[in-house]
């Protein structure tokens, strides 16, 4: 068995005002074929509705992404947990 | 549609005369729901002299994997060997390919078949199920490559059927998610090293603290991990406590960003992601 491969990535511009359209205030960071959105706590909490979730992965499949995923951020009025390297 | 039960039970029948038949046999063994099932099945039918189930060990392998391993050997009375495989020393395994798990099981069958051989234990087997048949998996001509037989999947068990089978027969692993190894998280051309899969591994053993059950990825993507849950479970960690306990967690295991995936796990997520496609 062979492969094929295609990394051709997505239109995040036109997602993210397709996402605007649905007053959902994300960005999208594209990642080849991975649709990042960065959004304030409230829409995120909105993601956890079925339906809503079921438009935006609808909208990003037809904006040529396969995967999308919502970047978590702290609880509003936190800063979350410091990362120290050396 | 109920799953058949008589026939699963059917094919447990035929899969113990399969094992009858060959001897002395030695099995591929991850303590994943197909192996376990294998290896309780053997040590069954053949004895304790008639099986070994035998662990290749690697910086791949998640060590809750291999404590599950243990506890089913323990339970059930299968004998163990344990041997060290070095896949991560291969710089074509290392380089992360789309056949890389040809280079892990080329190493793998290389070590365990004439360890095996060398113990009286003339037929080696792995868990493939008839349901992997239709994936792509390059570790599958490494099996072989090394005369590695199949029994479930050439008996025609799907993970159904396993599963059933598994219960029946009380191994805890009847309801365990999948469990491929670790490499798996890292996207093809990424390169598997030693503190990527710690990393990962770090990651998904603190999300399991925090009480997450089921199917459980973290896709390593650099300075970002994405998270992939079992889809019915995506929701109820977006609320904001959960949402910032995951984020707390997989940072403390070493990532700057978190992003959870909306669609919920998805074997091979990876694959699709990167378009690669059996053909």
């Amino acid at each position: 068995m062979s492969t094929a491969s295609n990394v051709d990535g997505g239109d995040a511009n036109a997602f993210a005002s397709a996402l605007h359209s649905l007053d959902l205030a994300c960005a999208v960071e594209a990642r080849a074929r991975l649709a990042l959105l960065v959004a304030d706590a409230e829409t995120v909490q909105r993601l956890a509705a079925d339906a809503t979730r079921r438009e935006v992965i609808a909208l990003a499949r037809a904006h040529g992404f396969t995967n999308v995923a919502v970047e978590l951020a702290p609880m509003p009025g936190r800063t979350g947990a410091p990362l120290l390297r050396d | 549609m109920a799953h058949d039960a008589s026939s699963a039970a059917q094919k447990e029948r035929a899969l113990a005369a399969w094992l009858a038949g060959r001897g002395r046999v030695a099995i591929g063994f991850s303590g994943g729901v197909d192996s376990a099932y294998l290896a309780v099945v053997a040590r069954n039918t053949l004895g304790t002299d008639g099986v070994l189930a035998i662990i290749g060990r690697s910086a791949s392998y998640p060590a809750a994997q291999w404590a599950a391993a243990r506890r089913v050997a323990d339970e059930f009375e299968v004998p163990v060997l344990e041997l060290d495989t070095e896949e991560l020393a291969d710089p074509r395994y290392a380089a992360n390919p789309s056949n890389r798990c040809y280079f892990c099981k080329t190493e793998l069958w290389g070590k365990l078949v004439p360890v095996a051989r060398a113990r009286g234990f003339g037929v080696v087997v792995d868990g493939t199920n008839a349901d992997d048949l239709g994936d792509y998996r390059p570790g599958a001509k490494a099996a072989r490559e090394n005369d590695v037989l199949s029994p479930l999947a050439e008996l025609g068990f799907t993970k159904d059927d396993i599963r059933e089978r598994s219960r029946a027969l009380g191994l805890p692993t009847w309801r365990q998610p999948s469990s491929p190894c670790l490499s798996s998280r890292l996207p093809y051309g990424t390169s598997v090293t030693v503190e990527r899969l710690a990393q990962v591994e770090r990651a998904e053993a603190a999300l399991r603290e925090l009480g997450i059950e089921g199917d459980l990825r973290v896709r390593f993507h650099g300075d970002l991990a994405r998270l992939e849950l079992a889809p019915d479970a995506v929701a109820q960690w977006l609320s904001p406590e959960r949402a910032s306990a995951i984020l707390h967690a997989v940072r403390e295991a070493g990532f700057e960003r978190v992003a959870l995936d909306l669609c919920g796990f998805r074997s091979g997520s990876l694959n699709i992601l990167h378009g690669v496609t059996a053909a």
